[in-house]
């Protein structure tokens, strides 16, 4: 195998994962939203979602309305929260919005989720920057895939290992 | 898959048109290579590498971006685009050099002779369903030396264009394994074939 040819296979590897990477970035400005695809965790939505849907989350411009499902983050946490939105305040600012969340298979709002960070002491709403994207549709089981990958990681890297040598000898 | 060495014999899934195609044209470059004295011209596949690693350059240099910048920054978004569109285009004019401009080219070389410099392009083809293996063989002329104080007039063109089409079941036997010498024997005809027209 020359250079050439391993440059040949190297770039055809490039550009597959690049072509994923890059539908899914463009998917993203589109949406206007950072990660239009997320995947459920816990059951805090059911009978709604369940632990492994796949949701498709998109960014419009109009304000939040009472009733739509959210996918945000509590500042200074990382995990994304799949919750409806269940009371709004209008502020006269342009732009802002104080929105409270509770999950449907949740017996209290989202206060206390709120609060659990010392800096977020006395925060009673969350505001649309807070807000990763609005659901807009879903994918039922798929994201069971991602969420064995989180779970053995193990999996993770024998998968991509086993493609990515796959490919390079194959082409 | 197919099996590859100088030494060893070539074999092919006999039922697999792609794989035999695929034999044929390795043979064909080894041939024109070494044999035949060609010098290959790798034009097509470094404009390709070079269009396709800037697409991925492009790609890359704005997933970096993307990674260290918010993405509800106006600049972020833009220069995400940016990155986006550089690398469709660049993955869109690949396919399109491919298409429009390589097309069925399995090797292009030049090689100097008595009579000034011959560049071959050669391509190959196979038809659905049709084990027939369709080779475009194009010669191209250049730098013709006078003969000096030669009196007959012999009139040579510029280039000339031939096509054969050879069934695969006269290279490949019962399990597959290509003829070498069956191979290079039709193949030698072909480009004699080829240079002969040139002369008329």
């Amino acid at each position: 195998m020359n250079l050439r040819q391993i440059l040949s296979n190297s770039l055809n590897v490039l550009m597959m994962l690049f072509g994923v990477f890059m539908s899914y970035k463009a998917w993203g400005l589109y949406t206007n939203c950072e990660s239009p695809l997320v995947v459920v965790l816990s059951e805090s939505m059911e009978p709604a979602f369940a632990r492994g849907d796949i949701l498709f989350l998109s960014n419009p411009k109009k304000p939040i309305d009472i009733g739509e499902i959210c996918v945000f983050k509590i500042p200074g946490r990382d995990i994304p929260i799949v919750h409806r939105v269940i009371d709004r305040h209008d502020s006269s600012k342009a732009d802002s919005q104080f929105l409270l969340t509770k999950g449907d298979n949740n017996n209290v709002d989202d206060r206390g989720l709120y609060q659990e960070l010392y800096t977020n002491r006395g925060k009673m709403w969350i505001e649309p920057k807070d807000i990763v994207g609005r659901v807009q549709g879903f994918l039922p089981y798929v994201g069971m895939f991602t969420i064995f990958m989180t779970d053995y990681p193990m999996l993770k890297y024998a998968l991509l290992g086993a493609v990515g040598l796959l490919v390079f000898l194959y082409e | 898959m197919t099996t590859e060495g100088k030494d060893r014999a070539i074999k092919v899934d006999k039922s697999n048109m792609l794989e035999l195609k695929n034999a044929c044209d390795e043979a064909l470059k080894e041939y024109l290579e070494s044999t035949a004295g060609y010098r290959q011209s790798h034009r097509h596949t470094d404009i390709k590498l070079l269009i396709g690693y800037l697409g991925c350059a492009a790609a890359g240099a704005g997933s970096y971006y993307g990674y260290y910048h918010p993405f509800e920054l106006s600049e972020t978004k833009f220069w995400t685009f940016v990155s986006v569109v550089i690398y469709f285009l660049c993955n869109a004019l690949m396919t399109l050099y491919a298409y429009f401009i390589e097309k069925e080219t399995v090797f292009t070389g030049s090689k100097t002779t008595a009579n000034g410099t011959q560049t071959i392009t050669v391509g190959s083809s196979v038809k659905h369903y049709n084990p027939y293996y369709d080779l475009d063989i194009r010669m191209d002329f250049s730098g013709a030396r006078a003969g000096s104080g030669s009196s007959s007039v012999t009139k040579t063109k510029k280039w000339t264009h031939q096509q054969f089409s050879t069934a695969f079941r006269f290279w490949f036997d019962e399990d597959g394994v290509l003829a070498q010498d069956q191979f290079e024997a039709d193949i030698v005809k072909f480009l004699a074939n080829t240079e002969a027209t040139h002369l008329e």
